[in-house]
């Protein structure tokens, strides 16, 4: 078995998984189990499904056509059964992916489509869709010296009257090769992200972070244009749990598995502690020297 | 019609908490989500119970110090977007 740290929490598998990382020490029992199995192609009784899904109280299937069915149950084990021939670097990347933000969701955490850095001890959160270039600016801030947290998937934790926190997803960043050049990381590349994407897993420049860290400030990225490209929109309370429920990491599934309340109340638990905005900004490398400069203004100006 | 003999009270179904002057509620149903503060979180608390629009702007006028027929206007105006998003009681008379 192997044996990794992902966002906070203690996991055995029983195949490699290249994209994260391996924790410097262990607690004897893992918190998730992710092993090869016969995963059924339906789930009896089901009462709800989608294209390529259904989900019973708390088991979840989900098949990617061609690759893998995973069954998460609980949120505590994954099997998977790979379809046809494929790789397994593709099954890992689903594995890594949606599979464990599913088995996150049914942990009932405060999921998040959402990258994050540390800035003088605190979490700064990046939200948005695919695309809108999270993981850029968390490599960027990463090169320049803000401890990498998240890349894709963060979740806050939140534990009863203790301060909401944010843990280290302990995987690697996956960028484009095009954006690896641009902020010259060819030397931290790592293995390919599956056989036909020009993406790679690239070790996060500055890791040293291995605690959870408070929420400091959340930011939704928005694409700016012409006249004034970089601004910052301070969002009120309901505007700022608004954003958190928008980028949820499965904005469906919060619904299909009734976690509605506890995103309300794990956001204003968050929300008392710190601020959200909005950011706009061009999405053009180029100004990702500016960007972070802004950012460090912005967050002089809060505080941070 | 929502009018000053109109009972209004809260609906159902909605999550609400606190975050510093603001009061913030969630509609599951709606699927929406609200802000109040000052004004708009006080007659959120007075609406708790069943009360007419007009009880609610007699109680207003007195801890605003606003003329009575401002503070008619746009308490109805309020309750009538309230209404609208599904989320008070309306019994008219």
């Amino acid at each position: 078995m192997w044996r990794y740290r992902i966002a906070g929490i203690e996991v055995a598998t029983d195949i490699p998984l290249p994209g994260a990382q391996i924790p410097a020490s262990v607690a004897t029992v893992p918190e998730v189990t992710i092993r090869r199995g016969p995963v059924p192609q339906t789930l009896d009784g089901a009462t709800s499904s989608g294209g390529d899904w259904m989900m019973r109280q708390d088991s979840f299937l989900w098949r990617v056509p061609h690759v893998a069915r995973f069954l998460i149950r609980g949120g505590r084990e994954i099997e998977f059964s790979v379809e046809d021939a494929a790789d397994e670097s593709d099954v890992v990347i689903y594995l890594l992916g949606s599979a464990f933000g599913i088995l996150l969701h049914q942990r009932g955490y405060l999921v998040l489509h959402a990258s994050a850095v540390e800035v003088r001890g605190k979490a700064v959160l990046f939200c948005g869709p695919s695309g809108a270039g999270k993981s850029t600016l968390a490599a960027a801030l990463s090169n320049a010296g803000y401890a990498f947290l998240n890349d894709d998937v963060c979740h806050i934790r939140v534990d009863g009257g203790i301060e909401p926190k944010i843990a280290p997803d302990g995987r690697f960043l996956k960028l484009w090769g095009d954006a690896l050049h641009q902020l010259t990381l060819e030397d931290r590349k790592g293995a390919a992200v599956g056989k036909s994407l020009d993406k790679f897993y690239v070790a996060p420049p500055d890791a040293r972070r291995a605690e959870a860290v408070p929420l400091g400030a959340a930011y939704g990225l928005r694409a700016g244009s012409g006249a004034q490209p970089i601004a910052f929109e301070k969002l009120d309370a309901a505007q700022a749990v608004m954003l958190f429920r928008e980028n949820a990491y499965r904005p469906l599934l919060v619904s299909q598995m009734k976690l509605e309340r506890s995103y309300f109340t794990d956001s204003i638990a968050a929300l008392r502690r710190a601020n959200a905005f909005y950011l706009t900004r061009p999405i053009d490398y180029s100004a990702m020297a500016e960007m972070i400069r802004r950012l460090e203004r912005h967050w002089a100006e809060i505080g941070l | 019609m929502l009018a000053l003999s109109s009972t209004v009270s809260r609906g159902g179904d909605l999550l609400q908490a606190q975050v510093g002057e603001e009061l913030v509620m969630m509609s599951i149903d709606a699927g929406a989500y609200f802000g109040l503060a000052e004004v708009g979180k006080r007659i959120w608390e007075l609406i708790e119970r069943p009360t007419t629009v007009a009880d609610l702007c007699a109680r207003l006028t007195d801890e605003y110090d606003v003329p009575r027929e401002i503070c008619e206007t746009e308490t109805l105006s309020f309750l009538r977007e309230l209404q609208g998003h599904g989320i008070i009681n309306v019994v008219a008379p």
